[in-house]
């Protein structure tokens, strides 16, 4: 019980402590019509919070994605993949170039009806229940490419935005009790 | 697939620490039971053969090609149904033009690629429709991860694995590693694309890929038409044609001049008659023709073309026959410096069968193997010639103890007795192919003639022969291919004419007496020798039977019990030629025959272009016909006492090979053709058997065993068996040729 509770409070400082550092990123990721189920394109897109050292962006949280526009069902699962055994691990590694990248998005790892990971130079989608006329769900799977791939931060506001803004609010704060005080 | 799996967590708004904890992803928490999706990434693989041009012209023929191929186009689906079809509703895709697929499902099933003509195979337009199956259990098997997509190839293999685990009721571990086991390749490289394979497990899947792939065309040719209710139904058919069973090889072993009488019961021919009542026989076997060249022709082809005696292929082979063989032998070829063989043979009957159908090109044709084993020719000589004498090469006379000879009380055979080689030992009148233009003008004629060991003077041929011996020269490539398998689907193992019974004179010289002296046991006896009499030479031959079934009951192919062999040990003919002397295609009359008839335009019309055609096919009585194989199920020691002949057997190994549809008589090669049925509606054009009293004895069949005898019927034998005919049906009708 203690444990638990110090490991929620830790928790809980580390998750305030990542969202203090976390960047809000767009993806996208087009598989070509060729290595899809019908032939026909199968595109990625989403959004995740994550935190970029270098061109390495881990602790990645708040993922939602879509499937030719259709959304993921969720919760979503976030990990790391490996692509031989099927293992999925804490440390999902996302970058701009795909070979440095090792992510899995996920509903569920037992019963998956919708998934998404690039590991060891692979990418693969499947949304079972996004069907084609011949009841084939869409899917992808194929060599990862980084042609294929878009990562970008969304637009959010610089810090000296939020100085500037603070002390707006500082200013405006003053003003107010000077008058109070009058 | 439903897997009772622990309830997955979630980690979406979890720090990555706790994730990790919790993301332990299969650790038990909260048991559900739920279908496990499953994504298959495929291939529709295969093989593109590329038939041999079969040609009477040497420079025309080639042989055939295969290369590892994929199928586009084909449509792939779940067959949730298992019906070989992909019906409405059920989950599909389409190959693309690199064979490869992607198809989800929400838990596993059959899979199928449905093969259409609008496909394509390697680049090539798909010509018969065809089914390809994957079995359920390869791919939950192939499951590592739900998150990973099955990797299979679609394959005519695959398909075989289904079928097996469908006619015997087990498993997908079971049948595939049966049929890995039969390919002697691990159970990922039976199963794998064989565009991903090398050296000997890709030459094994594609021959393999081959021979099944003609099966499975068949299959959806006789569900498309309606014969069959489904394709799952169709593809066991297919194995099973006319209800002869697939056999990976079979080995025929030929002997001479020997009426059923002669050697049933015969104490000079303990081991046959041993061999007899262990396996299988049939009982009213009846040759074809007199003497041995029509009925081996025969035995190539299903029918003798008018030829009634021995003599050299190349003889009355004028105009249209004339001999294309390049080159012509000749006696500057090792071993034929005092060959026999004449370049010319003027006489009426034409030998050089031209532009005909045989056994050995049908086998070619379908991606198959044909070997003839043939004993004590000379070293590298050209086995379209016969043997010569080589007085070089010596061996002593075979000196039999008292006992060993039938009830021989003393000793038979001196010891002393230095026997050179005589000439005609092998001759070319006993090669079942020889007397077909295309089979000896066929680029593998060379290759698929082999020697035969266990000859009297094999020893000393290598080492003494006055022909030059080739480099590398094997006597007994029949044991050097028994070993390593590379042995054909159809093996005829003629041995020479001493260890056949047929006889011939063999003299040489005491050592001691410097007297001439005539070998102990290469005798001739008439082909209706008394069982009783004293015959070394059925004993010769009965030795040599064993010696040559100990040495393929001994070899890895054999022993191996998911390959299918059987051993046929058979005699050319028997004795009768007057009464019911022939059966089963018979042509009893010398006016008005033709050779077989044949379609234009989908009519039959008769065939008057073989002079002499009615000569032939006469019979010659009935002889033993004995069955063993390698299957421990399969049923032993029964008797078919249906009435069959040389045509039936050909017939009986187009079935077996899947050379042929029982839908088109006219599929089936010359006389093995004529059934019951076909007679009856072609009566008008086969005068031979209008005036016939028993269209079942006078017609061809497999040798199956389905015909049940009326219980007041008596039998039709000729004057050359020493048994009592018998009246009514057998004591049960299982087919010989059963697997189990």
């Amino acid at each position: 019980m203690h444990f638990l509770k110090a490991a929620l409070l830790g928790s809980a400082f580390a998750a305030l402590v990542g969202s203090a550092h976390a960047t809000t990123f767009n993806f996208s990721y087009s598989f070509d019509p060729a290595n899809t189920g019908n032939g026909e394109a199968v595109t990625i897109t989403g959004t995740f919070d994550g935190v970029e050292v270098g061109d390495l962006i881990s602790s990645i949280t708040n993922a939602s994605l879509f499937v030719n526009g259709t959304a993921f069902s969720g919760p979503l699962t976030i990990g790391g993949f490996n692509s031989s055994t099927g293992e999925v691990s804490s440390n999902a590694v996302i970058s701009a170039d795909l070979g440095k990248s090792n992510f899995i998005f996920t509903d569920n790892t037992s019963s998956p009806n919708n998934l998404f990971w690039v590991a060891d130079g692979t990418a693969f989608a499947v949304k079972y229940d996004l069907l084609d006329v011949n009841n084939n769900g869409t899917i992808g799977f194929e060599d990862a490419t980084n042609a294929h791939w878009t990562l970008s931060a969304a637009a959010v506001p610089e810090p000296a935005t939020y100085l500037l803004m603070a002390g707006g609010l500082a200013a405006i704060g003053f003003v107010s009790r000077r008058r109070r005080q009058a | 697939m439903n897997k009772t799996l622990r309830k997955p967590a979630t980690l979406g708004v979890l720090s990555a620490a706790v994730g990790a904890a919790l993301f332990a992803a299969y650790a038990p928490a909260q048991a559900v039971t739920i279908a496990t999706p499953v994504t298959v990434k495929g291939v529709v693989a295969g093989t593109l053969f590329t038939a041999p041009v079969i040609s009477d012209t040497p420079s025309l023929a080639k042989a055939s090609q295969t290369a590892a191929s994929v199928y586009a186009g084909a449509t792939v689906c779940f067959d949730a149904n298992n019906n070989g079809v992909c019906d409405a509703g059920e989950t599909s895709t389409v190959s693309k033009a690199d064979g490869s697929f992607l198809i989800t499902g929400r838990a596993p099933a059959p899979l199928i690629a449905d093969i259409s003509t609008k496909a394509t195979n390697g680049g090539k337009p798909v010509v018969q429709h065809l089914v390809l199956r994957v079995a359920q259990e390869q791919i939950t098997s192939a499951i590592k991860s739900p998150a990973l997509p099955v990797s299979l190839a679609v394959t005519p293999v695959s398909t075989e694995v289904v079928r097996m685990i469908e006619a015997n009721g087990t498993n997908y571990a079971t049948e595939s590693a049966a049929l890995a086991g039969r390919l002697g390749l691990t159970v990922s490289e039976t199963l794998a694309d064989p565009n991903t394979l090398s050296g000997n497990a890709k030459t094994a899947v594609m021959t393999e890929s081959v021979a099944l792939t003609n099966r499975w065309a068949y299959a959806s040719k006789i569900a498309d038409r309606g014969d069959v209710a489904s394709v799952v139904a169709a593809e066991q058919a297919a194995m099973n044609v006319e209800g002869i069973p697939r056999y990976d090889h079979i080995f025929v072993i030929m002997l001479e001049n020997k009426a059923t009488l002669s050697i049933k019961g015969s104490a000079y021919a303990p081991n046959i008659n041993r061999y007899l009542s262990q396996g299988n026989q049939f009982t009213s076997y009846f040759a074809t023709g007199n003497p041995s060249e029509p009925n081996y022709t025969a035995l190539g082809g299903a029918d003798d073309w008018g030829i009634t005696d021995d003599n050299q292929w190349n003889c009355g082979a004028t105009g249209a026959n004339a001999v294309q063989d390049l080159p012509t032998p000749d006696k500057s070829q090792p071993g034929l410096g005092s060959s026999p063989f004449n370049a010319t043979c003027a006489q009426a009957t034409n030998h050089n069968i031209v532009g005909r159908a045989n056994i050995f090109n049908a086998l070619s044709s379908a991606g198959l193997k044909w070997r003839t084993y043939s004993e004590s020719m000379n070293p590298g000589q050209d086995f379209r010639t016969d043997s010569a004498t080589d007085n070089a090469v010596k061996a002593m006379d075979h000196v039999y103890a008292p006992g060993t000879v039938g009830p021989n009380a003393s000793a038979i055979g001196n010891p002393n007795l230095q026997l050179p080689m005589p000439a005609g030992l092998y001759k070319t009148k006993h090669h079942p192919g020889m007397a077909y233009q295309n089979v000896r003008s066929a680029p593998e004629f060379k290759a698929n003639n082999r020697t035969l060991g266990g000859g009297q003077w094999d020893a000393a041929m290598v080492a003494s022969s006055a022909y030059a011996v080739p480099a590398g020269y094997d006597i007994d490539q029949f044991g050097t291919d028994l070993e390593s398998g590379d042995v054909g689907q159809l093996n005829f193992v003629v041995p020479d004419q001493c260890d056949d019974m047929h006889g011939i004179s063999v003299s040489g010289t005491d050592l001691s007496t410097k007297k001439s002296g005539t070998a102990s046991d290469c005798s001739s006896v008439s082909n209706a020798v008394s069982a009783s009499a004293v015959s070394p030479i059925i004993t010769r031959g009965d030795n040599y039977v064993r010696y040559v079934v100990e040495k393929i009951e001994a070899s890895p192919l054999w022993r191996n019990p998911n390959k299918r062999a059987a051993i046929v040990i058979m005699f050319d003919e028997g004795n009768a030629t007057s009464g019911f002397n022939s059966c089963c295609g018979w042509n009893p009359v010398s006016t008005n025959v033709d050779a077989p008839l044949v379609a234009s335009n989908g009519a039959a019309s008769r065939d008057a272009t073989v002079a002499g055609y009615g000569s032939g096919n006469k019979g010659h009585g009935e002889s033993i016909f004995g069955l063993l194989t390698n299957q421990a199920a399969a049923p032993k020691q029964l008797v078919d006492s249906d009435y069959y002949s040389h045509f039936s057997f050909v017939r009986t190994l187009q079935d077996m090979f899947g050379l042929a549809d029982p839908a088109d008589p006219f599929s089936y090669m010359n006389r093995s053709k004529y059934t019951q049925a076909f007679i009856a509606s072609n009566l008008t054009l086969l005068p031979e058997y209008a005036g016939s009293a028993d269209g079942h004895f006078d017609s061809v069949r497999p040798m199956n065993h389905s015909y049940v005898f009326p219980s007041n019927y008596t039998q039709k034998q000729s004057n050359d068996v020493n048994t009592p005919a018998q009246t009514g049906p057998d004591a049960n009708q299982i087919n010989l040729w059963s697997l189990k």
